[in-house]
């Protein structure tokens, strides 16, 4: 039950409250988020805390340091690919469980909490701080960043952002050239399944940016994952490129790991060397700025480096 | 089919036909899959007629995938109807079986904890914690349902649901707290066949013959318990030392399952009472007809599983629940019109 959790905080929490109230609320913007919630958030938020998925990295990218953050998906830390700028961030809890206690002790001005849709947790952080849902699941990640520097007060960091990201696109594009248009495969592996990632995951939406669409048979309508596929249909898997990802290995062992596997091996796209280890958290996850990048720096190193 | 005299040497018909029932199921498990070549295609491969483009796919597909998952399906089945019929018969319990008496619970748990803690990776490792952990719960469970004197069935059963769901409780700490292969790990603790490798069942096949060798050694003494331990004792059995061996051999039977497959539910609940319906009163065919029946019933829900959702798997034991939830209730509401079954256990 949260409350007996609950209850050894009870004078912090009484504590943090009244000093939230002696305080008073700095200068506000109004917004409205995610869940069409209106929230006072403050002019310049001094501390943040990141607890969505997502709004780590986006506050990275806003060039935002949070003073909080959760643990990444099916991980015991920060997603790798943040770097150690996110791992020095103390943590509040594992993915999507923040810890009550740490949350108050952190004295958050402002709680980004993208994804989350437990309405009674969600209320138990509003009662702490102003709390932004940035992000509902069938958001892509630009409106999740949209939002998350909307709360944060930053449309000059966000425009300078997408700015830098459209750049980027745009010369990968032209690079590409007539290779636009490929197709690519994506995996999240399993040993006794492997799933792929849907027609509207993230990593998707970064192909379709430079061209590159998913093949045929990976045009499941959503933006997670499937079902674990039969391994004996695991021609499924192939396209020109393809990119797996395991979410708790390193991105070689992910590849070593599914190569383990006979019908994997003798796909034709394994065979051609189109086929690359990757890290789980940015592509077969729900991703963000800083991941969007990252495809795209991997994307340039696979499929033109080779 | 001839009717004939009921000495016990003979083999029963019945029995033979079960034999050859599960026979032809394993056939049928190798021609169906979830991929592009069903029963035709692979029907001419094993008959030696595929055409030569798709001959070595079909190959390495029947030998390195669906042969392994059959007769680990045979494997499972079988030690699940065997330990279901060593724990009804020994606690002339109907409704006693791995699943609900949380034995399966245990062994999985073990070897999730024995995964996490410890870094057990090993087939021989799997079974040493598997088995720890269903012997374990095997005590406790017939522990808690004697405190407080007369065992009724009722009391068993619940002992087995609350032991069970304390230990799911375990394992799904260990789930959200470790992330050791994380999703690898989330579908064997569903239960499902697909995963198990040959040099797994290599090396729990030594346990599993052991548990058979010993549950058809059991069958026998097993069924003059029935009669009460005075009885028991007049025919030269030793009552404790049986359910001692009883518990041993579920808990290896139930362990070499769950170090395959992850924990099946309600195998153990039906192959005993399908066994109980085609033989009826003799002992060691009786077990053998459960030990076959289980392992028909896994190899039965293991091709619903691959059809069912195809491309995509979908767990062996959601189907076996499917078909065991209902069954299950009919189970007790039959056994409600006839009181004298419900009476004392023999544990």
């Amino acid at each position: 039950m949260w409350i007996d959790r609950w209850a050894p905080h009870a004078p912090t929490l009484v504590f943090g409250l009244l000093l939230l109230c002696l305080a008073g609320p700095a200068t506000a913007r109004e917004i409205v988020d995610a869940t069409g919630t209106q929230v006072d958030v403050p002019e310049q938020p001094q501390r943040v805390l990141a607890l969505g998925e997502r709004d780590l990295g986006a506050a990275l990218a806003l060039e935002v340091t949070p003073v909080g953050r959760l643990d990444g998906r099916g991980m015991s830390g920060a997603p790798r690919y943040l770097g150690p700028a996110a791992e020095q961030i103390p943590s509040l809890g594992q993915f999507l469980q923040p810890a009550m206690g740490r949350v108050i002790e952190a004295g958050p001005d402002l709680i980004l909490a993208g994804g989350f849709t437990d309405a009674r947790l969600i209320a138990q952080l509003r009662r702490i701080a102003p709390t932004v849902v940035t992000s509902t699941h069938d958001d892509d990640w630009k409106q999740s960043l949209e939002r998350v520097a909307a709360a944060l007060g930053r449309p000059d960091r966000l425009h300078r952002f997408m700015q830098r990201y459209q750049d980027r696109v745009a010369a990968l594009r032209a690079e590409l050239g007539d290779r636009a248009g490929e197709t690519v495969s994506i995996v999240r592996w399993n040993p006794r399944g492997p799933m792929t990632m849907q027609r509207d995951a993230f990593a998707s939406q970064v192909l379709a940016d430079v061209g590159l669409s998913r093949p045929p048979s990976q045009q499941q309508p959503g933006s997670a994952h499937t079902r674990p596929l039969s391994l004996e249909a695991m021609r499924r898997l192939n396209a020109d490129w393809l990119y797996v990802g395991l979410l708790d290995a390193a991105p070689e062992a992910a590849l070593a790991e599914a190569r383990r596997s006979a019908a994997f091996r003798t796909l034709p796209v394994v065979e051609n060397g189109h086929a690359f280890g990757v890290d789980g958290a940015l592509w077969t996850s729900r991703g963000g700025p800083l991941a969007a990048l990252a495809i795209l720096d991997t994307l340039q190193r696979t499929i033109l480096g080779s | 089919m001839r009717h004939r005299p009921r000495a016990d040497t003979s083999i029963p018909g019945a029995l033979v036909l079960l034999a050859a029932f599960v026979g032809l199921v394993f056939m049928v498990s190798l021609t169906v899959g979830g991929g592009d070549y069903g029963l035709r295609a692979s029907l001419a491969y094993l008959t030696g007629r595929a055409p030569p483009d798709t001959a070595a796919d079909i190959a390495r597909i029947v030998t390195t995938l669906r042969l392994p998952r059959a007769t680990a399906g045979l494997l499972v089945g079988g030690a699940l109807g065997l330990a279901g019929w060593l724990l009804q018969t020994a606690t002339r319990n109907p409704l006693a079986e791995p699943g609900i008496l949380g034995i399966n619970a245990g062994a999985a748990t073990a070897v999730v904890l024995g995964i996490s803690l410890f870094g057990l990776n090993s087939g021989a490792g799997y079974l040493s914690a598997a088995f720890l952990g269903a012997a374990s719960a095997c005590a406790l469970v017939l522990l808690l349902a004697h405190l407080g004197g007369t065992v009724t069935p009722l009391r068993l059963i619940l002992a087995g649901a609350a032991i069970g769901a304390s230990l799911y409780g375990v394992t799904a700490v260990m789930l959200t707290t470790h992330q050791l292969a994380f999703d690898e790990y989330r579908f064997w603790i569903q239960g499902a066949l697909v995963g198990a490798s040959p040099s797994m069942m290599a090396s729990v096949l030594p346990g599993l013959i052991g548990a058979l060798a010993g549950g058809v050694m059991l069958a026998r003494p097993l069924s003059a318990l029935t009669l009460g331990d005075r009885a028991a004792r007049a025919l030269g059995h030793r009552p404790a030392w049986i359910r001692l061996a009883v518990v041993g051999v579920v808990a290896l039977a139930s362990a070499s399952a769950v170090a395959l497959a992850g924990p099946i539910a309600f195998i153990g609940l039906l192959a005993p009472h399908v066994a109980r319906w085609l033989i009826g009163r003799r002992p060691i065919a009786e077990v053998s007809a459960s030990i076959l029946a289980g392992a028909g019933l896994v190899l039965l829900a293991d091709i619903i599983a691959r059809r069912i959702l195809a491309p995509y798997e979908a767990p062996v034991s959601a189907v076996v629940a499917l078909l065991g939830a209902p069954a299950m209730i009919a189970i007790v509401r039959g056994r409600r019109s006839r009181p004298c079954s419900t009476t004392g256990s023999g544990f």
